[in-house]
């Protein structure tokens, strides 16, 4: 944009040598202000959004035109022509600031379906990994209970009064771990429980035993050690009824917990 | 420097103006709607969106009010409609900064969002 300022300078200096004297021929001012009005007023969005500051600006160049016909003193034309592109560059800017102001307002519909769309989305996200969740849990036929989940391994585990795993239980140990593996925050309490029969500290020994060989089966697939921890409840914690063989074989088992996450497990208690 | 040159510049051919033959009354109505614009520029935040134009519009406006009070009233009231304009233009480019920040700042959050959005899709 040419400031009309700029031109002003030498033309002034002229001025105090040409004083109320004859005219030159043009003067370079009211040239730029002509021009900037013609290009401003061709101009539709200008025209539709500063009608009045193009016709001030009019208004004023009409008056520098007349002025200088009229053969005043140039510093009078000058000034009309001053103000004539100031209202100009006026109308530009009133214009410029209406247009981005409708824009702004389809831009905010713009951001607020934005935003519905990324909130949907996280609800899809969360439903979907509420699905998955369950699917596993399913899998593990673990429960949601007030301690958190709970998967209870049976005594398929293990032989008789042996703490190490047998081949058969990787399927079970696989589920946990996959489970562990598609929620990485979620951390896992691995206790163990006996039956009645024997002796207190022996069934104690055998619980943390075989919990823990759970844990070594947990981080031999790859979930970090960090995230284990291991118990013994013994035979202190029955679900069943140890006076027959079926009670028994419930009461020899393995729990792995997984403590809840805030609301993270909520969705899934119905 | 070179700006303050080519004030002077418009200022000297607004002061020229008064010059020899012409006999005008205090232009008492320019001289208050130039306050009333510079009033309104500064409303409109001109101090911190168009510190150059308001600057030049009080700078107009002082020397009107000298010249009035040196009765050079052609001089004052083309240094009057001068402020007025000058202010004028303060006002609408402080307006338009503004309209244009806040159109960038929702281009800004949308894009965000967008790129969020992208990113959990992707996942």
């Amino acid at each position: 944009m040419k400031n009309p300022i700029v031109t002003t300078l030498p033309i002034a200096a002229v001025l105090v040598l040409t004083a109320c004297g004859g005219a030159p021929k043009k003067i370079d001012s009211l040239e730029s202000a002509r021009a900037s009005y013609s290009s401003a007023s061709s101009n539709q969005i200008i025209a539709k959004h500063a009608a009045a500051e193009l016709d001030a600006a009019k208004v004023a160049l009409n008056k520098a035109d007349r002025l200088w016909r009229e053969k005043e003193k140039r510093s009078h034309t000058e000034h009309y022509a001053y103000v004539a592109s100031q209202k100009v560059k006026i109308a530009q800017l009133i214009a410029q600031r209406k247009e981005d102001d409708a824009r702004l307002e389809n831009m905010n519909m713009e951001r607020q379906r934005v935003q519905l769309d990324a909130r949907s989305a996280e609800v899809d996200r969360a439903r979907e990994e509420t699905l998955a969740m369950q699917k596993q849990l399913e899998d593990m036929q673990a429960e949601v209970t007030a301690r958190g989940i709970v998967a209870t391994l049976g005594d398929v585990l293990f032989d008789v009064g042996q703490t190490s795993l047998k081949a058969s239980s990787s399927v079970n140990i696989d589920k946990i771990a996959n489970f562990m593996r598609s929620f990485p925050e979620r951390t896992a309490l691995i206790e163990g429980h006996t039956d009645n029969m024997g002796d207190d500290d022996f069934n104690l020994d055998l619980a943390r035993e075989r919990a823990f060989s759970v844990r070594t089966a947990l981080v031999a697939r790859g979930i970090a050690g960090s995230r284990i921890t291991t118990s013994s409840r013994g035979e202190a914690s029955p679900i069943a009824d140890n006076n027959t063989a079926e009670g028994r074989r419930k009461n020899r088992r393995v729990e792995v917990v997984f403590p809840d996450l805030g609301t993270q497990v909520s969705g899934l208690t119905q | 420097m070179y700006k303050t040159l080519m004030k002077s510049g418009v200022l000297l051919a607004a002061m020229a103006s008064v010059a020899a033959c012409s006999s005008t009354p205090k232009p008492n109505t320019e001289m208050a709607l130039s306050n009333a614009a510079l009033q309104n520029a500064e409303v409109a935040g001109a101090t911190e969106l168009a510190p150059i134009e308001l600057r030049t519009a009080k700078e107009k406006q002082a020397m009107a009010d000298t010249a009035a009070s040196k009765k050079k009233f052609l001089t004052a009231k083309h240094l009057s409609e001068q402020a007025a304009v000058d202010a004028e233009l303060a006002k609408a480019k402080s307006e338009a900064e503004k309209s244009r920040a806040a159109v960038t700042e929702v281009e800004d959050s949308i894009r965000m969002i967008k790129t969020e959005l992208d990113r959990s899709n992707a996942q």
